[in-house]
């Protein structure tokens, strides 16, 4: 047989081998192609009923609120202003309250860290005043705390940390503010009422943090 | 291997088109309730009801003309009757009306472009009758008045119009000019009718204050009159003399 022959039909064999392979791979990246596509799909799902869970939640906050007519005043309720929390407060009307309670907190605390306590009293001060159903409120009033302990306004920090008790019992910015309370029993010589304070916190609140920052605290005591 | 990919952009371009749909195909099988996520702005066509929606809008048709809108911007064209449900209150739309509503952060603003549509707010027994051109904007339930906010009817403010209708208007399969101008029409007849409700509000100012000015001068007469009848029952009784 002439090569020629031999040659076209080493192509025609080569020819036929690419074929199988290429379809083969063709198969393979339809598959995968497929099912790549049924996961996003389940992706999209679940992206759509969390939308609408989120969307539910917020009608179910509208009836909360007018469920709540006759209350006036949420401030000793917390959960239930939480649950309520798409009413703006007055004097919230027309600002972005999350960016902009956010904002002032944080200069606030750029200023704390920079000990400019003063500066961060009135940062402070303003975000909790003016924006009192934003998420920013626990931690600018535990620093309410800490600046005016520091600024020796010992009366205002003790005030502001019975007023964390009271409007936000199970928080742990309020455990913080209450190790605050506690440094200043212990700074007035009321011993006996510092560790009453610690010993709410400490069958109060059970996480690490806490825990270990009182029982330092009751080991600088010398108990 | 070019086939292939050619392949799934087809298919993933189909996909992307009507947005996910839950439970699958309800749009398409008329299944109620149905939830639609749009994943990129989609003009979508229900028997003779058009909608054209911006990416992430959040729809639930929950029976037959009864929409409930949770998120993002629509322009809807309803040919009969319909109920739109919002988080902040309700819309009764008559037919062959189109509007546009966008759902922002505690804020609804609702404009009409042709039709007549029936707004109210969340637990307020009272409503609004909106015509072309006029808008009206939502707000969260007030809890001191226990019910939602909303505002006076007013005309469209066209520059807050364009800025929400370009996230939900599918440039490529309308023509966004010939649009605009039926929307300027729309707001001249609005303004035409802020014209007419000024005219009367003015008009009823002015007769009020006619109204005012003769009392006042009637009731001065009046009173002297009544003065002068007292002060000559009185001399007559005390038998003095008229003066």
């Amino acid at each position: 047989m002439p090569s020629s022959v031999y040659a076209s039909l080493l192509m025609t064999i080569c020819a036929c081998f690419a074929l199988w392979r290429g379809e083969q791979e063709f198969s393979y990246d339809k598959e995968l192609q497929s099912k790549v596509g049924l996961l996003s799909k389940k992706v999209m799902q679940e992206k759509l009923k969390s939308e609408l869970v989120l969307a539910r939640l917020y009608n179910f906050k509208q009836e909360v609120a007018l469920a709540m007519g006759d209350q006036k005043d949420f401030s000793n309720n917390q959960g239930l202003r939480d649950l309520a929390s798409v009413i703006p407060h007055r004097i919230q009307e027309n600002k972005n309250i999350t960016l902009a309670s956010q904002s002032m907190f944080q200069s606030g605390k750029d200023a704390f860290l920079k000990g400019e306590y003063d500066n961060a009293i009135a940062k402070f001060l303003g975000t909790v005043s003016q924006f009192p159903d934003s998420s920013a409120q626990l931690e600018a009033s535990y620093y309410l705390v800490r600046s005016f302990y520091i600024t020796g306004n010992k009366q205002e920090a003790l005030s502001w940390s019975e007023k964390m008790l009271k409007l936000f019992p199970d928080s742990l910015w309020t455990a913080k503010s209450m190790i605050v309370m506690a440094h200043i029993y212990t700074d007035q010589n009321r011993k006996n009422d510092a560790l009453d304070v610690y010993q709410t916190v400490l069958n109060s609140f059970k996480e690490d943090e806490i825990q270990e920052e009182v029982k330092k605290q009751l080991t600088e005591m010398g108990l | 291997m070019l086939f292939s990919w050619l392949l799934f952009l087809i298919l993933n371009q189909g996909n992307a088109d009507g947005g996910t749909q839950w439970p699958d195909r309800c749009l398409q099988n008329k299944t109620r309730p149905c939830v639609l996520f749009v994943h990129k702005k989609s003009h979508f066509k229900l028997e003779k009801d058009q909608f054209f929606f911006s990416k992430d809008s959040l729809v639930e048709w929950t029976g037959k003309e009864h929409i409930s809108l949770y998120k993002g911007i629509s322009w809807m064209k309803f040919s009969e009757i319909a109920d739109v449900e919002l988080p902040f209150g309700t819309l009764q739309v008559t037919p062959e009306s189109e509007l546009v509503v966008d759902l922002k952060d505690n804020r609804i603003v609702v404009s009409v472009l042709s039709g007549k549509v029936r707004v109210a707010a969340r637990a307020d027994q009272s409503a609004y009758e909106l015509t072309e051109g006029t808008e009206v904007e939502f707000g969260p339930v007030d809890y001191q008045r226990k019910v939602a906010s909303i505002s006076l009817p007013r005309t469209i403010v066209l520059p807050n119009y364009l800025k929400s209708i370009q996230k939900a208007f599918p440039f490529s399969d309308f023509n966004f000019q010939e649009h605009l101008e039926r929307v300027g029409k729309s707001i001249r007849s609005g303004l035409l009718l802020q014209s007419k409700w000024s005219q009367t509000i003015v008009e009823t100012k002015m007769s009020d204050a006619r109204r005012d000015k003769v009392r006042q001068k009637y009731e001065a007469e009046h009173a002297q009159r009544r003065d002068s009848l007292l002060r000559r029952i009185f001399r007559q009784k005390n038998n003095f003399e008229e003066e």
